[in-house]
């Protein structure tokens, strides 16, 4: 269960969001907003990678008090990755293998699945924008922890790709429980919008929609 | 260098020392070439900078400059050179005025040949780089890669010495030449020691640039890592490795010059000292997302008070502080700080 306790965010003293509590059970939930509303914002603040006011908790675990453990439950995908262009695909996925310690073959046949053996081994400089957010997708499955949170898996892939992200959220949800939060503007034919319970931000609060 | 010292020298007036400094560099080949070798590498400097603005996407919209006819194209990138090299030019008329009032023709001419050959090489190079998406600079073959990095600190370093080896190579060639020459040549009191550690350590702080570079390219490239799940400690380490990488060079002269010139305990006050000052300025760059000249500021008010320490406690105070202060800094700001603000 995911929790959002008095959570306030703001650039440059502008307030973006003011969350005073919020509640997420386990599922597949579609992040919608207008742009500039903080979706991407939101989605940092749960992956770790902005500060904030207030606290978000994974279980008993709280980000605050226990930023290591709470790291464990959670991944994470941009929108637009980069990743320095002397780097190859492998590397990162070494990187985090180790760090998630995921057992090498568990890593290979993810990969496989992803069909990336073809290009790992490039430095990730020669990656079209496509290959690139495959291989931050790719990183974001690799030890998949309670909760993933991907922020538009669907940009620049091409379809065959698209609908493999879409079945590989729905078989991992259904397979391990993790909880998915995905951030599109576009809602396709894709199976996984169709299983996805919605989340709202509207003037710096999210609010829940059931289907 | 010659550019900046504008002031009295050893009792010679501005205009007289600059002259024999002058004088010096034309009557002697090596020196020339020193000063021409200077030159290529500012110039280079330049390029590479340019070439990278040039394809950053950022800029793009300076790919409608492609539709001039080449010799426009030339022309102004030609401009744009001559501005990025003005302090070598502006010193250039100096060195080539006095070569034609002392008859060291060949010299003078070799010097305008030189720097002409500089700006239109920087300029076609430019324009290379402006019809050809993607071209980097020379010699910058930025997708090869060398060993395996999958290793967050070793992405850094390896960062580094891709795109930076000729500025660490500079702030390491300038400190450890100093170093080595001033205790080479002097027998030394411990009032001189502290002098000479204030060179020294004006040398290893010229290293904020790198962790200035440093901290953007993880901003950019590498804020991933910080959703992963590694302890804040090991994070540090991967920080004080990463320093002591960039110091090996004040390292090794320091040892060199011990015992003989430099007694053991100085060579260790010197590197612990220098190491702690270069954490400390990478724990103050996670305080916030510092621009270029704002850390290049708060860098001079460290030198200040580094100064001001090494007068009234000695060593192993200030060492202590900066080691202490760089670890504190560290734990307190690292979950803190904001990378960026793009939402």
């Amino acid at each position: 269960m995911l929790e959002l306790k008095k959570v306030k965010k703001a650039y440059h003293s502008k307030p973006v969001l003011q969350i005073d509590s919020f509640t997420l059970e386990k599922g597949i939930y579609h992040l919608i907003g207008a742009n500039g509303t903080g979706k991407t914002t939101l989605l940092k603040m749960i992956a770790g990678l902005l500060p904030f006011e207030g606290d978000i908790m994974f279980g008993a675990i709280s980000q605050r008090t226990s930023p290591i453990h709470y790291r464990r439950q959670v991944s994470w995908a941009e929108a637009e990755p980069l990743y320095p262009s002397f780097v190859t695909g492998r590397d990162l996925l070494e990187l985090y293998r180790h760090i998630r310690e995921v057992k090498k073959n568990e890593a290979e046949s993810l990969l496989q699945s992803f069909t990336m053996t073809g290009y790992i081994d490039e430095p990730t400089g020669a990656y079209s924008a496509g290959m690139t957010k495959k291989l931050c997708l790719l990183l974001a499955f690799t030890g998949l922890p309670s909760i993933c949170l991907l922020d538009e898996p669907f940009i620049t892939l091409d379809d065959g790709s698209a609908e493999f992200i879409s079945d590989l959220i729905i078989e991992e949800h259904e397979r391990t429980g993790t909880t998915f939060i995905i951030s599109s503007h576009q809602e396709t034919d894709l199976a996984v919008f169709n299983r996805c319970e919605k989340l709202f931000i509207v003037n710096q609060h999210v609010s829940f929609e059931s289907n | 260098m010659m550019f900046f010292i504008v002031n009295k020298n050893d009792g010679a007036e501005t205009w007289e020392y600059h002259y024999s400094l002058v004088i010096g560099t034309l009557k002697s080949n090596i020196m020339l070439v020193i000063v021409f070798l200077f030159w290529f590498l500012y110039a280079r400097k330049c390029y590479s900078h340019i070439s990278f603005l040039l394809n950053k996407p950022e800029y793009n919209s300076l790919r409608i400059i492609g539709t001039l006819p080449r010799l426009k194209q030339l022309v102004l990138f030609f401009v744009v050179a001559i501005w990025l090299l003005l302090p070598v030019l502006l010193y250039a008329l100096l060195i080539i005025y006095i070569g034609f009032l002392n008859q060291y023709y060949i010299q003078a001419l070799l010097v305008i040949v030189f720097l002409f050959i500089l700006l239109l090489g920087a300029s076609i190079g430019h324009v290379r780089v402006l019809n050809n998406s993607g071209v980097k600079a020379i010699g910058g073959k930025r997708f090869k890669r060398t060993i395996p990095v999958s290793n967050f600190t070793l992405i850094i370093i390896q960062y580094i010495f891709r795109h930076h080896k000729l500025t660490w190579l500079g702030i390491n060639l300038f400190t450890s030449v100093i170093l080595y020459v001033i205790v080479r040549n002097n027998t030394l009191s411990e009032r001189d020691i502290k002098t000479i550690f204030l060179f020294y350590s004006f040398g290893v702080m010229c290293n904020a640039i790198l962790i200035n570079h440093a901290r953007k390219f993880e901003d950019m490239y590498l804020s991933f890592y910080r959703t992963l799940p590694v302890h804040t400690a090991k994070r540090f380490l991967g920080y004080v490795f990463f320093m002591l990488i960039l110091l090996i060079p004040e390292f090794i002269t320091c040892y060199i010059l011990s015992p003989g010139h430099f007694q053991f305990r100085d060579a260790t006050n010197f590197s612990l000292s220098g190491f702690g000052l270069l954490l400390l300025l990478n724990s103050v760059s996670f305080m916030r997302s510092f621009d270029a000249k704002e850390f290049l500021k708060i860098t001079m008010v460290i030198f200040c008070l580094q100064y001001i320490i090494i007068m009234a406690c000695g060593f192993v105070v200030l060492y202590s502080l900066l080691l202490t202060s760089a670890a504190c800094l560290f734990w307190v700001n690292y979950q803190k700080y904001e990378p960026n603000i793009d939402f």
